[in-house]
């Protein structure tokens, strides 16, 4: 009789945990997000993308209580942001070497994947070649293609990728040639195991032009080495006719594996070309003229006065019209070598902090963080040459990799 | 080495055999047990017409050597019980089932003499005002269980693995990093060879968890509470031999065995293990649950139902063999032993599912010579001595020099670095450790009302890590880790023992130092640049405790304690594994303030039902609080050890017990534990607050509770049989994999609740000497989790067959 009662006690204790709910409640009405724009942050213990359906609107965006998407589980480290791309409202991303995935922001607050596409090899995603995109295609490279030492070549791959069902189109392969001389370091040795890192593509009227670094290791880690800027030009797409530029003036092609690009065609189809100097990290601006395939000898805009993407990595150079483009934190005229506005003056002494910065109706919106620590994106209007304060962003994240236009 | 153990093995065999036999003609033995089974140490049994008697042991058991007992009657008597008496009437074997004395209001004083040290300790530890509870794992001796699964169910304690048999693990006692020891010696020291996942439950006598407050005999740096783990001694002969197999191809079998000479009182003691496990469960995708297998058909990645794990396979044995004398005018024990260590674990996948190993493993090899001497009365009267050192050395490699990595059809897939092969991987790690602990307990008086304890331990562990495939003449650089601990602590009794206080002082001191080889060398191995560096780091702080314990009724009182405590980083967080942990050079030592409170009471109703109940809470302010992350190596998940700068934990938990008679056991509790970001700003000028102040720590698992019924029927089919059905279930409420308040609930991946039952029948005959028990583990075929996505076994069959002969 007893041991009925335990049982029948216990069987009640078994049923009730049974009966607990496996998931944690998640009301089935879930508020709508704005999907308009979107703020990809990071904060020390995650990724985010906080959406506003108005950059401008003054209000706080923030990934607490309960506000934004957690994208953390699609990054294995919250700097991965880096290899991501927003086109056409959709985020590509790439992030565990193989896997190139298309992701949705979805209304009901969550991402989703709604394509990918599975390399048979190692795939982060590096330069996209935006003169290329289309509507139904977009045309992007890996981050380091692959050396062919019979040919002393670096194979890069670009690949051609229809965004509608995420296969691959077509693969053109341009072989960037390695120096024919090993690299010495100051003290005369030779550099360990020297490699190419492809840091910008541009396509113009049938020419690839293909800015690149090298990097090496005097014995105390992997650096920029051989300071000059060197661009490999062929004909597109034939990928035939190359032949390689350098320059001594500026120093490396700028920028790095990232998606960010360091490169700009002006209004006159004119490339220009961002160069940093190894040692004092100093930038410049070299010049390939339209129709020609050499850098300009009679053009150098030395930047060195410039604290030039002085607290953010490189973020990207976005082409303003009227001959100005921004080089964060400024807005330059590269044709007449002039520096026409410094957004750190015009916010009042915030920094920018902004890796993929956004153009939308010829304005420019960039995130900014203030001496009293508050994050905001603001708005310059290169017609007006002023700025205007927006949205808030939350001060306990530590970085703004993108801002972007998902509709 | 194995082979001199089978040898030894095969002939305590014969020897406790033999005993056996000649024990029917000349001896009377039994059992002395309470009305709820439960063992009776310390109980007198005399012959009334005769001057012999003995006293049960910690099993409860006696053996009374006899010439003449036809007519003689056998008198059983023990503090707190009533006396029993029956006439042998030629019988042999004489079990009694003692009923408690009501009237027995003076708690039981705890005598040194006449005791065996586990009995004084188990007694010392009951009475002292340590938040501490203890599991009696002989309960769980039929079971096919390392001590990890009986573990996981106390109160208080979470026990994260991410796989089957051997898999890794992070144990935690009220959310904070508790140390485990093995008969006072801490677990580190034993390497790979003694893991709280290896361990058969059979060569276990009790697990004693403290919670808040560490005594200072147990001389470490625990912080928040520590596992003690006693193995079985015995001053007698004794045997254990039990083997089990079971779904995934495991096996697990375990000896434990013990020869005492009565006249030189030489001692042979040996335990033994062996685990195999393929650890080929299934696992299922839950797209719910975050967790989706895939493979990848015409450049797509596609969703797989459920896959197998392979190339997981595990297998561990260990040999210990003690030799020594007890009972002697210079020593009450004094042993010398050897431990033996061998296992191979295969590492199929790191901190995630994403990468699949095919090739990746490691193997060790472990010798520890060691020496114990323990003395009451060493020196002075009433001043007890415990002695113990030894050296370890361990050899360990982890290798993984496949070409490829698989995918989850099974089909092997290129590595996305840019070679697409696997950069191929030997490394030989040799680890030697030395420890010296010394513990003197000096009572002022035979009552223990005032007691001091010194302890003093040192641990010095230094490895040597050789690249085998790289560069192996100048690899080899040396990492080390010296810690010494002094504690010092007084413990008095008041108001007839009505309160006792612990009160202690403790210093820590860490010293840290490794090598690291900064040169390059050209592709003609010249020399570029560079030195090999070395890194030294010392800490040292001071910590203090006070436990207390009021005893409000006859068995039922508050217990209280405070500390402020220390806790060291560990050889594997500071220097890495080498395999799945990388190393964390930064990690500080993690320190704690610690307030516990709890209360207990038992009681019984008709002699014949028992209640237990405990309930306690703590409130714990911790700096450099040390948590593990999953971070990303050239493309591979490791996980690795890094501090939180503040943290609040606060929780309760409690624990209901009732028994009837030896036939009815059942016992649920529930714990409640959360930790909360307690560091407000993230800059130095305290501008900027950070997003989870305040918040909970995610990825932890904060309501989860124990349910388990034990019915059981004495003497079915023949006298002296007993038949137990034990049912346990293990509940797990979900948690959050990332700060529950950031970013939308449809966004955040989570680990599910779980219920995972558990199912044992087991019979036993011939007085416990044999048993065979049938086990389901996990019934329900449960997706169980304690990291996210690494899903646990499902649904597994056992079968053991145990002998335990005395």
């Amino acid at each position: 009789m007893k041991q009925n009662r335990i049982l029948a006690y216990c069987a009640l204790a078994v049923s009730l945990l049974a009966s607990c709910k496996d998931s944690p409640d998640i009301p089935e009405t879930t508020e709508k997000i704005s999907t308009e724009y979107s703020v990809w942050v990071t904060s020390t213990t995650g990724s985010y993308i906080l959406t506003t359906d108005d950059l401008m609107k003054n209000t706080l965006l923030t990934p607490a209580g309960n506000k934004g998407i957690d994208i953390s589980g699609y990054l294995p480290g919250d700097w991965y942001g880096v290899y991501a791309y927003n086109y056409q409202g959709k985020f590509y991303l790439s992030n565990d070497g193989t896997r190139f995935s298309q992701l949705e922001i979805q209304d009901n607050a969550t991402m989703k994947e709604t394509n990918n596409y599975a390399f048979p090899s190692a795939f982060y995603l590096g330069k996209v070649l935006n003169e290329l995109n289309s509507k139904d295609e977009l045309v992007i490279t890996k981050t380091a293609g692959t050396y062919n030492a019979a040919k002393n070549v670096l194979e890069q791959p670009i690949y051609f990728m229809n965004v509608n069902n995420l296969t691959l189109n077509k693969t053109l392969t341009v072989d960037i040639p390695f120096l024919d001389y090993k690299p010495l370091t100051p003290d005369n040795k030779p550099y360990i195991a020297p490699y190419m890192v492809p840091t910008s593509f541009t396509v113009r009227s049938g020419k690839m032009f293909v800015g690149h670094k090298y990097r090496g290791s005097d014995g105390t880690g992997n650096k920029d080495i051989l300071d000059s800027t060197f661009v490999y030009v062929c004909d597109y797409p034939s990928m035939a006719n190359g032949k390689l530029l350098k320059d001594a003036r500026g120093g490396i092609v700028a920028g790095h594996w990232e998606v960010n690009n360091t490169t700009f065609l002006d209004d006159n189809n004119d490339l220009y070309i961002l160069t940093k100097k190894i040692g004092p990290s100093t930038y410049g601006l070299v010049r390939i003229k339209a129709g020609e395939t050499e850098i300009d000898k009679d053009y150098f805009f030395d930047l060195k006065d410039y604290n030039v993407f002085k607290n953010t990595s490189a973020s990207t150079i976005q082409k303003l019209g009227n001959g100005k483009a921004y080089i964060s934190p400024y807005v330059v005229d590269p044709a007449n070598k002039k520096i026409t506005a410094d957004l750190r003056i015009l916010t009042g002494g915030a920094e920018p902090k902004t890796t993929m910065n956004l153009i939308e109706n010829g304005k420019l919106y960039d995130a900014f963080k203030t001496d009293a620590s508050k994050w905001y994106i603001y708005e310059y209007d290169p017609a007006t040459n002023a700025v205007k304060r927006g949205a808030e962003i939350d001060g306990g994240i530590t970085h703004v990799y993108h801002i972007n236009k998902l509709k | 080495m194995l082979r001199s153990t089978s040898t030894f093995v095969l002939l305590l065999i014969f020897t406790v055999f033999t005993q056996a036999q000649t024990a029917k003609k000349h001896a009377i033995s039994g059992f002395v047990k309470d009305n709820f089974g439960k063992p009776i140490a310390g109980a007198t049994i005399r012959l009334n017409d005769q001057h012999t008697g003995t006293s049960s042991d910690v099993d409860g058991y006696y053996k009374l050597q006899t010439s003449s007992f036809n007519d003689a009657i056998i008198r059983v008597t023990a503090v707190g019980y009533r006396l029993e008496e029956r006439a042998l009437k030629g019988k042999f074997n004489q079990d009694f089932q003692l009923k408690e004395d009501r009237n027995y209001i003076e708690e039981v004083t705890v005598s040194a003499r006449g005791k065996t040290e586990n009995e004084r300790k188990l007694a010392e530890i009951k009475r002292s005002g340590f938040n501490v509870s203890v599991i009696d794992m002989n309960v769980y001796a039929n079971q096919t269980a390392n001590i990890n699964q009986v573990l996981r169910t106390a109160p208080g304690v979470t026990f994260r693995e991410d796989g089957g048999l051997g898999s890794n693990f992070v144990f935690r006692i009220n959310g904070l990093d508790a140390k485990i020891y093995i008969d006072g010696v801490p677990m580190d020291n034993f390497g790979s060879s003694m893991s709280l996942n290896n361990i058969p439950v059979n060569l276990v006598d009790r697990i004693e968890i403290y919670k808040g407050v560490v005594p200072a005999f147990l001389g470490s740096d625990a912080l928040g509470g520590a596992v003690n783990i006693i193995t079985k001694q015995r001053s007698r002969h004794y045997l254990d031999l039990s083997y089990s197999y079971g779904s995934f191809n495991t096996h697990q079998a375990a000896l434990v065995g013990m020869y005492t000479n009565p006249k030189s009182k030489l001692f042979i003691r040996t335990n033994a293990f062996y685990n195999y496990s393929d650890n080929n469960y299934t696992m299922y995708s839950e797209p719910k649950y975050g967790v989706v297998y895939e493979t990848t058909i015409d450049n797509k990645f596609v969703a797989l139902d459920k896959v197998k794990r392979f190339k997981d396979r595990y297998y561990s044995a260990m040999g210990q063999i003690e030799v020594g004398l007890r009972d002697k005018s210079w020593a009450d024990q004094f042993y010398i032993g050897l431990t033996y260590a061998a296992n191979n674990k295969q590492n199929q996948l790191g901190a995630t599912i994403n990468d699949v190993n095919g090739g990746d493993w490691k193997s060790s090899n472990y010798l520890m010579p060691a020496i114990s001497y323990k003395k009451q009365n060493f020196l002075v009267n009433r001043l007890f001595a415990d002695i113990y050192t030894s050296a370890s050395y361990d050899i360990a490699n982890i290798r993984d020099t496949a070409l490829y990595n698989y995918n989850w059809s099974g089909s092997w897939i290129s590595n996305p670095g840019s070679s697409n092969v696997n950069q191929q991987k030997h490394e030989e790690q040799k680890t030697s450790n030395y420890l010296a602990r010394s513990n003197f307990n000096y009572d002022f008086d035979e009552e223990r009302n005032h007691s001091l304890n010194l302890n003093y331990n040192v641990n010095t562990n230094h490895r040597k890590t050789y690249d085998k495939i790289a560069d192996y003449n100048t690899s080899g650089l040396p990492s080390r880790m010296t810690r010494h601990i002094v504690g010092l602590s007084w413990q008095n009794q008041w108001f007839n023992k009505r309160l006792v206080n612990n009160i202690a002082i403790k210093y820590y001191g860490l010293n840290t130092y490794k090598e690291v080889d900064e040169r390059e060398f050209d592709t003609n191995n010249q020399l570029l640049g560079g030195a090999i560096v070395s890194y030294t780091k010392y800490f040292n702080y001071q910590g203090y405790s006070v436990a207390s314990r009021y005893r409000i009724f006859r068995d039922g009182g508050v217990k209280f304690s405070a500390e402020r405590a220390y806790n060291m980083p560990t050889m594997g967080a500071l220097y890495g594994d080498g395999q799945n942990q990388i190393a964390n050079w930064d990690l500080k030592p993690e320190r704690s303030d610690n307030l516990n409170g709890g209360f207990y009471y038992n009681t019984f109703f008709n002699d014949n039902h028992f209640i237990n109940f405990d309930i306690s809470g703590f409130y714990r302010l911790t700096k450099d609080y040390i948590n593990t992350h999953i971070v990303t190596v050239d493309g591979q998940s490791k996980f690795q050890a890094y501090n939180i700068p503040g943290v609040k934990l606060y929780g309760a938990e409690t624990e209901i017990r009732y028994g009837y008679k030896d036939v009815i056991t059942a016992a649920v509790n529930a714990s409640y534990d959360k930790a909360l970001d307690n560091k407000k700003y993230t800059d130095d000028t305290n501008q900027e607050v950070s997003l989870t102040y305040g918040y909970q720590i995610p990825n932890r698992p904060w309501v989860y509770g124990n349910l388990e019924i034990g019915l059981a029927q004495n003497d079915w089919f023949e006298k002296g049989s007993r038949t137990q059905l034990s049912w346990t279930t293990q509940f797990t409420r979900w948690y959050y994999l990332s700060d529950s308040h950031l970013g939308s609930l449809t966004s955040k991946n989570h680990i599910p609740s779980q219920n995972v039952h558990s199912v044992i029948l087991t019979y036993s005959w011939n007085r416990n000497q044999y048993n065979i028990s049938g086990e389901v583990r996990n019934l329900t075929n449960e997706r169980a989790y304690d990291n996210f996505r690494l899903q646990k076994p499902g649904r597994a069959f056992y079968i053991k067959l145990r002998v335990s002969l005395m």
